[in-house]
């Protein structure tokens, strides 16, 4: 009696063997799917039996949106779906690492391709199988309880096919891993450093940049690159768990897929070529190609170098010596370390001395490249012929909200990242000559500094990014922000508001909204329907705006759009100048002075923060040391009512609102050593709002009584 | 026939296995003997396609073994410690080289599994060394290929196992025409079952001969001669390997047939002689100090 020598067989063969990774796949994503979401539907249970859904509608639409988190786009997926590849894939090639099992292996007559092939589909099915029995699983229970609908449905699709092609970008890794290496402690080692030496080597350098360079920045910084798939998994899923439309998911999606599918082909391609090159004979040894040992030693040891010298460069408070010694001894370490992994014999370790020579030159040349900024990073001006426009970022973003116009709403986003999607200056030859009449600036001799941060977007379709001082004090500079800022390229970069999408939206938004005109003490709530007429005045007036303005004026109020949700509201500053928007203001009496009057205040409270007694305290009792100087009250609060000084100390103060800022003249910045707050009397004819009113005194403006009658009194 | 042809293999720079060329002739038992690290199983790993020669070629039946599904069809290799699944009996192996080898005969292996009082739902795991190594046997011949390639399977049998193993080659030799290649460093181990001999040491081959030949052509004579001049017409002109002289009785090793010394003999005038048997112990000791190596250190333990 024979039997026939098919995939099939040879197949169900390799899985008999396969049984317990078989069981930790199904176990562990039963409990990633069904398990999740029981957990989710009861914490919404629980949350219902304690009142917190008002409507059974409420109610329904947490259920569903806790069937979309469980079984969608799920972050929790991360490390178990990681680790199961891993799993897989070092079970299923793991004979490669025993000689007895090699010998039989290779001996019968089953070809390598046919052999890799079984091992690498099974190891699929051992992961997706039990996937979609329980994804099925828990969509049949959702749909049970009635909370499943067509777009979680469709989200658990996309996800799944999302977590396949992570799978198998692991999977493939750690096939590659098991392939490089000859036994499974040197092959863990190679998981941890294939799936993880890219986001380590990227990161250690952008920190090295940062600390060396001057001009660096993470401003504008949008890298996709995260040189790790698990990172990268990580970033993704989140960014799709909070992408609210499915159609807006679905286009996300599908550039991910493209490029991990990508991924995941490449290695598999480069698994399987080092599976048919890789000797039998390597199994039991460290690594299975000598050819490839020093070309690993040196890139591994030249990141263990990049690693120590970080550390080293963090503990000794920047110490380069120290931290030159430690990133060459660093990669010199390293290197022989792994050559006595190599070995599997700590003799072995001074073998090859010629790579970890390399890796210790390859380090040290890192450090002088950093060190001696050897190819000019900190004085790089591009050519304004090879650049396309730029966006700058002078100074504090008025607000952080972005109109989203894939679901019409407004949200939250960073001031850099609104700018680089919004800002597109042409005059590039100005913003090139102020970096480079700044770039080299000492700030020890700038008595207006500023930092400022630059993305050029060259030609060639690269994006640069520098971040210099600039002196606001020099009026060689006044010229060339002018150009920059009294364009209509910069307020479009710069104010949400520019945007008539915007004002759109807020015509059209159900949620309640308000446009309220304040000038720091005096809010006056305009009428909706005057929204779009206040914008297109204060556009208008916004014709004037340039750096000249806006360094030589306080702004005397702001306008603010707000959604009374408690948190997004977007203000737009409103100068003296600004006729046509004060006119219509003042249409409504929404138009009072910035500055106190003196006969209106009942009283103000003068709080001396003391901040350099503070330091002083804290640096040199050594009672103090080590604990927070938070604990060190050194406020001298004073009340003062006299009318004379009542009066003396109003001129100089300024609402410390921050939508009135003055960033634009260091002259008028606000003394942040003190508060004043300030009580209105009750009978005034002003409509100050009640309660407390928070000033600031302008910087170097603090009456000298002031400072006397809230000295600290040390003997106490 | 195994072709084996000027094959190197070096691992990590030690040369295991250096310009070796030997041919295994068709339904012969092939015996490859040699010290330990003298590259036996090197050689036989090679033969069965689980490692690639540096150098030189490898033809079974004139086609090439490496990487070679065809080929490997016609070979069982038994490794030194043959490997059994984790938890695995008998039966559950058969499962499995029947689902590699076409033609496993599974009731002939159960068979032998029985007649050789294995226990097939037994666990292999608590099976002692000599009954792994009888299953692995098993294993190989039911698989029914062309060549069975057994590294040290026999050393450390039982001598009725042995024999039973034995009897079951013969068998499978002859009706099938079955080509056992075993290798062992103990000599004593092959003597009673191999055709032909090949001797590795330090990588290369010393000789490779059917060891019918080798009895062939070498004799051991006792013998009393009446005189000197005896002695000189006796054995003037032959291939004197070794001589040993106790007294009067003297002992050759000579390099001829049976039927030469005979005849030679016959004519001279002797007190008392005798052409003894050689055992291949002895045939080898002979034939390596020749060639200048002393075999009992090498692979006499």
């Amino acid at each position: 009696m024979t039997s026939k020598n098919s995939f099939l067989a040879n197949s169900k063969e390799n899985n008999k063997r396969r049984i317990w990774v078989w069981g930790v796949s199904i176990l562990g994503q039963l409990v990633l799917y069904p398990g999740i979401l029981t957990v989710y539907l009861s914490r919404i249970d629980f949350w219902n039996a304690d009142g917190a859904y008002k409507t059974a509608a409420d109610y329904l639409l947490a259920r569903q949106e806790a069937v979309a988190d469980a079984l969608g786009f799920q972050p929790l997926c991360m490390l178990p779906v990681a680790l199961l590849a891993i799993l897989i894939a070092v079970q299923g090639f793991s004979y490669l690492f025993n000689r007895k099992k090699v010998d039989m292996y290779h001996s019968v007559p089953v070809s390598s391709k046919k052999r890799f092939i079984i091992i690498y589909a099974n190891g699929i099915a051992i992961y997706m199988i039990p996937a979609l029995i329980s994804l099925l699983i828990g969509i049949v229970m959702a749909a049970a309880q009635g909370c499943m609908t067509g777009e979680s449905l469709a989200r658990c699709g996309l996800s799944l096919v999302l977590n396949l092609l992570y799978f198998l970008v692991v999977y493939h890794t750690a096939i590659l891993a098991v392939m490089l290496t000859g036994n499974v402690v040197i092959t863990g080692f190679a998981v941890l450093i294939l799936l993880g030496i890219g986001y380590l080597a990227y990161m250690l350098l952008f920190v090295f940049r940062d600390n060396f360079f001057d001009t660096a920045t993470y401003s504008f910084t949008q890298s996709r690159f995260t040189g790790s798939i698990i990172l990268d998994y990580d970033r993704k899923i989140y960014g799709l768990k909070s992408t609210p439309l499915l159609s807006e998911a679905v286009k996300t999606i599908l550039p991910i897929y493209g490029k991990w599918l990508v991924a995941a082909l490449l290695l598999l391609a480069l698994s399987y070529l080092c599976y048919r090159k890789r000797p039998s004979e390597a199994a039991g040894k460290a690594m299975a190609f000598r050819a490839l040992n020093p070309f690993i030693k040196i890139v591994v040891s030249v990141v263990a170098g990049l690693l120590a010298g970080y550390i080293v460069y963090d503990a000794t408070y920047y110490n380069v010596v120290f931290t030159a010694l430690s990133m060459v001894g660093g990669a010199v370490l390293c290197g022989i370390i792994m050559e006595a992994i190599y070995e599997a014999d700590i003799r072995g370790a001074l073998k090859h001395l010629v790579s970890t020579g390399i890796a210790a030159a390859v380090s040290a040349f890192i450090f002088c490249f950093f060190q001696f900024d050897l190819f000019g990073y900190d004085s790089y001006v591009p050519d304004a012929e090879d650049v396309e426009s730029v966006a700058l970022d002078l100074g504090p973003y008025q607000n952080y909200w972005e109109w989203r116009e894939a679901d019409g709403s407004i949200g939250y986003c960073s001031d850099s990242g609104y700018l680089r999607e919004n800002m597109f200056l042409t005059d590039v030859e100005a913003v090139c000559e102020l970096a480079r009449k700044n770039q080299e600036l000492d700030p020890e001799n700038v008595t207006d500094g500023r930092s400022v941060r630059v993305l050029y977007r060259l030609k060639s379709g690269k994006e640069v990014c520098r971040s210099f001082n600039i002196d606001f004090g020099d009026a060689a500079n006044e010229e060339l922000l002018n150009r920059i800022i009294g364009t209509p390229e910069y307020r479009n970069g710069f104010y949400l508001m520019t945007n008539e999408d915007v004002e759109i939206a807020f015509s059209e938004m159900e949620r309640e909204w308000q446009v309220t005109y304040t000038n720091g003490t005096i809010e006056t709530d305009l009428p909706a329907a005057e929204s779009g007429r206040l914008r297109e005045m204060w556009l208008k007036d916004m014709e004037q705006f340039d750096f000249t303005l806006a360094h030589n004026n306080r702004p005397c109020g702001s306008l603010r759009w707000e959604i009374k949700d408690g948190y997004t509201n977007m203000n737009i500053p409103v100068y003296e100048s600004f006729t046509n928007t004060l006119a219509v203001l003042d249409e409504y009496h929404a138009v009072y002075p910035v500055e106190l009057r003196a006969e209106d205040i009942l009283s103000l409270e003068v709080v001396n923060w003391h901040p350099q007694d503070q330091d002083q305290f804290f640096n040199t009792d050594s009672n103090y040391r080590g604990e927070s100087a938070a604990y060190l009250d050194t406020s001298v609060r004073k009340e003062f009512t006299d009318p004379e000084e009542l009066a003396a100390i109003a001129e100089n103060l300024y609402p410390s609102e921050t939508f009135l800022n003055l960033y634009w003249n260091d002259e008028d910045m606000l003394e942040n050593g003190y508060d004043v707050i300030v009580t209105f009397k009750a009978d005034t004819d002003y409509p100050y709002k009640r309660g407390y009113f928070e000033y600031k005194f302008l910087d170097g403006r603090v009456p000298d009584f002031v400072v006397e009658k809230t000295a600290l009194d040390t003997e106490e | 026939m195994i072709e084996i042809y000027n094959v190197t293999k070096t691992f990590d720079n030690i040369r295991a296995v250096d310009t070796v060329s030997v041919v295994i002739r068709e339904n012969t038992v092939f015996g490859l003997i040699g010290t330990n690290g003298a590259g036996k199983s090197t050689v036989l790993r090679m033969i069965s396609g689980v490692l690639k020669p540096d150098e030189g070629t490898i033809a079974v039946d004139s086609m090439p073994v490496y990487d070679n599904t065809e080929t490997k069809k016609k070979l069982f290799f038994i490794a030194d410690e043959p490997y059994f699944f984790t938890g695995a009996n008998a039966e559950m192996m058969e499962h499995y080289y029947s689902s590699v080898y076409a033609e496993f005969n599974r009731d002939e292996y159960y068979d032998y599994l029985k007649n050789f009082d294995l226990d097939r739902r037994r666990k292999i795991g608590t099976f002692s060394k000599g009954m792994k190594k009888q299953l692995a046997l098993l294993l190989g011949i039911c698989s029914h290929t062309k060549y069975l390639l057994c590294d040290e399977t026999f050393d450390g049998l039982d001598p009725v196992m042995r024999q039973g193993i034995k009897s079951i080659l013969a068998k499978e030799m002859d009706e099938r025409g079955l080509t056992p290649v075993i290798a062992s460093h103990n000599l004593r181990e092959l003597e009673d079952i191999c055709d032909h001999v090949g001797l590795l040491h330090r990588g290369g081959v010393l000789l490779s001969k059917d060891l019918e030949d080798m009895k062939c052509n070498i004799q051991k004579v006792q013998c009393v001669f009446k005189s000197a001049d005896e002695e000189i017409k006796a054995l003037g002109g032959m291939d004197i390997l070794k001589k040993e002289q106790r007294g009067s009785l003297c002992t050759f090793t000579v390099r001829s047939t049976k039927e030469e010394i005979m005849a030679r003999f016959a004519t001279v005038d002797t007190v008392f002689f005798e052409v003894l048997p050689l055992s291949l112990e002895e045939i080898f000791i002979s034939e390596t100090e020749v060639v200048g190596y002393d075999i009992k250190k090498l692979i006499l333990s």
